[in-house]
């Protein structure tokens, strides 16, 4: 099957940084696919090349299989902004008219969609058509239900969202994703940039990890925990670590690394350390343990290693809380 | 190409529809109207009152001409203000010009005009009253005399009424036209006022309106509409579709603009009657459809050179006080350009003035003005036509290169040496 988007070897290179280097991605038909990266670290750059905003330095894009820069072929794509806005003075009918007059849409056609809707996000209800209400009297959430029609009402093959959920009210936000999965089931590709792990490890069917520019990992979910290497243990014991077992914690052929919260102790297992081991160790030095489970890692933990290693000044890591 | 129109359209539209479009629409012939016909209706305003019928005619002379002016009066622009005619011997002169005075004092009637004895060759006429210091009213009042005077001697010479009536019926219009070394045609001193307003509507619809495509630009910028907009159409397209677009309404604008002032310059003569002022009787200058068409370039070529240059300052700035200072250059052009108008007009063959004609930034102003005042060799025009067109090639391509990059920017306005970098980077 051909993918959604395939990227080859981009690169580009603004006047004092490097954005994006030597990136490649597939991307495949029919999947929620997350782009995560820190801030910074070029996802909007590369969407903006995607989109053939910007030109690549080097490299080639495709979408469905046809070079992205040939007529037409970025009309295939919808596209929702991290940065919104809409023409102000506009009624919504006229600006959503002419956002799908510009991917294509035959006017008609257009305005038939933009009624379905708008009655299907409730700007038009019994009470009132906001559809005739110019932009600017509309709340900041209707405004936003404006946008997510602009990107979709072409009915595009693939969808790009740059970073959708900031600054979605939780009712948009709810919408948003019931929006994306009904897209996904209808066989559309969905990709969208974000750095909130807790939504792309819901929402994702794979994703790719960048950081300054390059590919730190890509590949489905579980195949990019599993590539991450470590393996956890979840670890409760009854009166906690003190009972002569941090000896066995701080052993390093055993455990690279704990993280105490109080609970439940996680620990990293050293690459080749066997887990019964260290459960038979903590039993015979007299632990009372009360859970011992073997977890993989957590796309959010994934994500900190993986940036953390290349910029070890903690940098990446406020990123993901903001 | 579907694109282009598409968001040009959209520009034009919204624009159209504003309230603001209508209002200015209408504004402006009403004020170029106002400008022409306001002055001509004070100065003469009085004279057309049929007021100026409502006078005593008192006659001393005995030959009747009082009722004859009384009817020349009472027709004409008079309308229904019917003169009092007084047969009254040279006895009883004093006490109906007193009588007079007091009506007129009083203001039932606006002045008195006796006919003294008719002598030769200066006969005593005069005339009191209110409206006395109108000259106008004055000299129509003088003209109806002088004429039934005339009349009077031919009838007492002896010839026939009948006659009389049909030589001295005259309607005198003269026409003027002015002849000058630089040939003939229209009537000099308004085609030179013509190329003055011509060079000021010019500067006038190149300012507005370039400051009109500045502020979309920055609307869509700051709005971040344009983030989504990008998707959809390259930013070059957007930035054409623009100027084509808001061109348009320039076009609109002035086309409506101009065909009413024209429509109302061609039938002053039926609003001044109903003004009840005399038409003034100077004639349109000629316009060569040759010359219109070169008009038509100049704006059209102007206007983009200067658009797509605010287009940029729109796009390169984040916020209001950016723009006001960035578009300073841009502006001192525009405005410098529009201070030679009236030393070009003066003296439109000077070098000054053929210098400016090769200048991009200063041609598009300067150049319609020379060429609706005196011939152009055809090299000239070509010349400054060639480096006006060059400009506009290199302002665009500037812009455009600034503009894309500018469009997405957010923050700090550019420095000199980003600009440059903007403009030499690729996409």
């Amino acid at each position: 099957m051909t993918a959604a988007v395939s990227i080859d070897h981009i690169s580009k290179r603004f006047a004092n940084h490097v954005a994006v280097r030597d990136l490649s991605l597939q991307i495949p038909t029919g999947m929620v696919y997350g782009l995560l990266g820190p801030n910074g670290a070029g996802k909007t750059t590369t969407i903006r090349m995607i989109l053939d905003v910007l030109e690549p330095d080097t490299g080639t894009i495709q979408i469905m299989g046809l070079p992205n820069g040939r007529a037409g072929v970025v009309d295939r794509v919808g596209y929702l902004p991290e940065e919104r806005g809409l023409y102000r003075r506009m009624t919504v009918r006229r600006v959503l008219l002419f956002l799908a007059q510009l991917k294509g849409v035959p006017a008609a056609e257009a305005m038939r969609r933009i009624d379905a809707w708008l009655e299907r996000l409730q700007l038009v209800t019994s009470e009132r058509d906001w559809g005739d209400a110019r932009v600017e009297e509309l709340s900041r959430g209707m405004q936003q239900k404006v946008q997510f029609i602009g990107a979709l009402v072409h009915d595009p093959d693939v969808m790009i969202l740059d970073e959708p959920f900031s600054a979605l009210d939780p009712i948009n936000a709810q919408a948003l994703k019931d929006i994306i999965i009904e897209l996904k089931r209808a066989g559309k590709t969905v990709i969208f940039s974000t750095h909130l792990m807790e939504s792309a490890e819901r929402l994702c069917d794979a994703v790719c990890i960048i950081a300054q520019g390059a590919k730190l990992v890509d590949g489905t979910l579980a195949e990019v925990r599993r590539a991450h290497g470590v393996q956890q243990v979840a670890l409760a014991l009854d009166g906690g670590t003190h009972n002569g077992v941090s000896h066995i914690l701080q052993d390093r052929t055993l455990v690279t690394r704990v993280d105490d919260s109080n609970q439940v102790i996680e620990l990293d297992l050293a690459p080749s350390a066997d887990p019964q081991r260290l459960l038979r160790a903590l039993i015979e030095a007299g632990a009372v343990v009360q859970r011992f489970e073997l977890v993989q890692p957590s796309l959010h933990r994934v994500f900190v290693d993986r940036v953390s290693a290349l910029s070890p000044n903690g940098e990446a890591k406020e990123a993901t809380h903001a | 190409m579907r694109k282009l129109w598409i968001v040009a359209q959209r520009e034009f539209q919204e624009r159209v529809r504003s309230r603001w479009f209508v209002v200015s629409t209408v504004l402006v012939p009403a004020f170029l109207g106002l400008v022409i016909f306001i002055p001509v209706y004070f100065t003469s305003t009085t004279a057309a009152s049929p007021e100026m019928a409502r006078i005593t005619i008192i006659d001393v002379s005995g030959s009747g001409i009082g009722e004859r002016v009384a009817a020349r009066l009472d027709s004409g622009v008079t309308g229904t203000m019917a003169p009092r005619y007084e047969d009254v011997a040279p006895a009883a002169l004093a006490a109906a010009e007193s009588t007079a005075t007091r009506e007129v004092i009083a203001g039932t009637r606006k002045g008195y005009l006796v006919l003294g004895p008719l002598l030769w060759p200066k006969p005593d006429v005069r005339y009191s009253g209110s409206n006395a210091t109108s000259s106008i009213e004055m000299s129509k009042l003088q003209r109806i005399v002088h004429d039934e005077l005339i009349a009077t001697r031919l009838r007492s010479a002896g010839m026939d009424p009948d006659q009389v009536q049909s030589l001295t019926a005259l309607d005198l219009q003269m026409s003027t036209e002015r002849l000058t070394a630089r040939g003939r045609g229209g009537s000099g001193e308004i085609g030179s006022i013509v190329a003055f307003i011509v060079a000021f509507v010019l500067y006038l619809t190149i300012f507005i309106y370039g400051q009109i495509v500045m502020r979309g630009v920055m609307e869509e910028k700051q709005t971040r509409v344009a983030e989504t907009v990008v998707s959809s159409v390259r930013p070059d397209t957007l930035l054409f579709g623009k100027i084509l677009g808001v061109g348009g309404v320039a076009a609109a604008q002035l086309g409506i603009s101009a065909l009413a002032t024209l429509l109302l310059i061609q039938n002053r003569a039926a609003v001044m009657t109903r003004l009840h002022v005399q038409a003034s009787n100077y004639a349109l200058p000629h316009v060569a459809p040759g010359m219109g068409a070169l008009l038509i370039v100049y704006f059209i070529l102007g206007y983009i050179i200067y658009s797509s240059l605010f287009a940029a300052i729109g796009s390169m700035v984040s916020s209001e006080q950016d723009a006001q200072q960035v578009q300073m250059p841009v502006m001192l052009l525009l405005v410098i350009t529009a201070l030679f108008i009236q030393p070009v007009s003066f003296a439109p063959e000077s070098r000054l003035a053929e210098v400016l004609s090769y200048i991009p930034f200063s041609s598009p102003i300067i150049m319609p003005l020379r060429l609706s005042l005196i011939p152009i060799p055809l090299w000239k025009l070509a010349a400054s036509l060639g480096a006006l067109v060059a400009g506009c090639w290199m302002a665009v391509w500037i812009a455009a290169r600034i503009y894309r990059t500018g469009l997405l920017m957010y923050g700090k306005r550019p420095s000199p040496r980003e600009l440059v970098r903007w403009v030499r980077a690729s996409r």
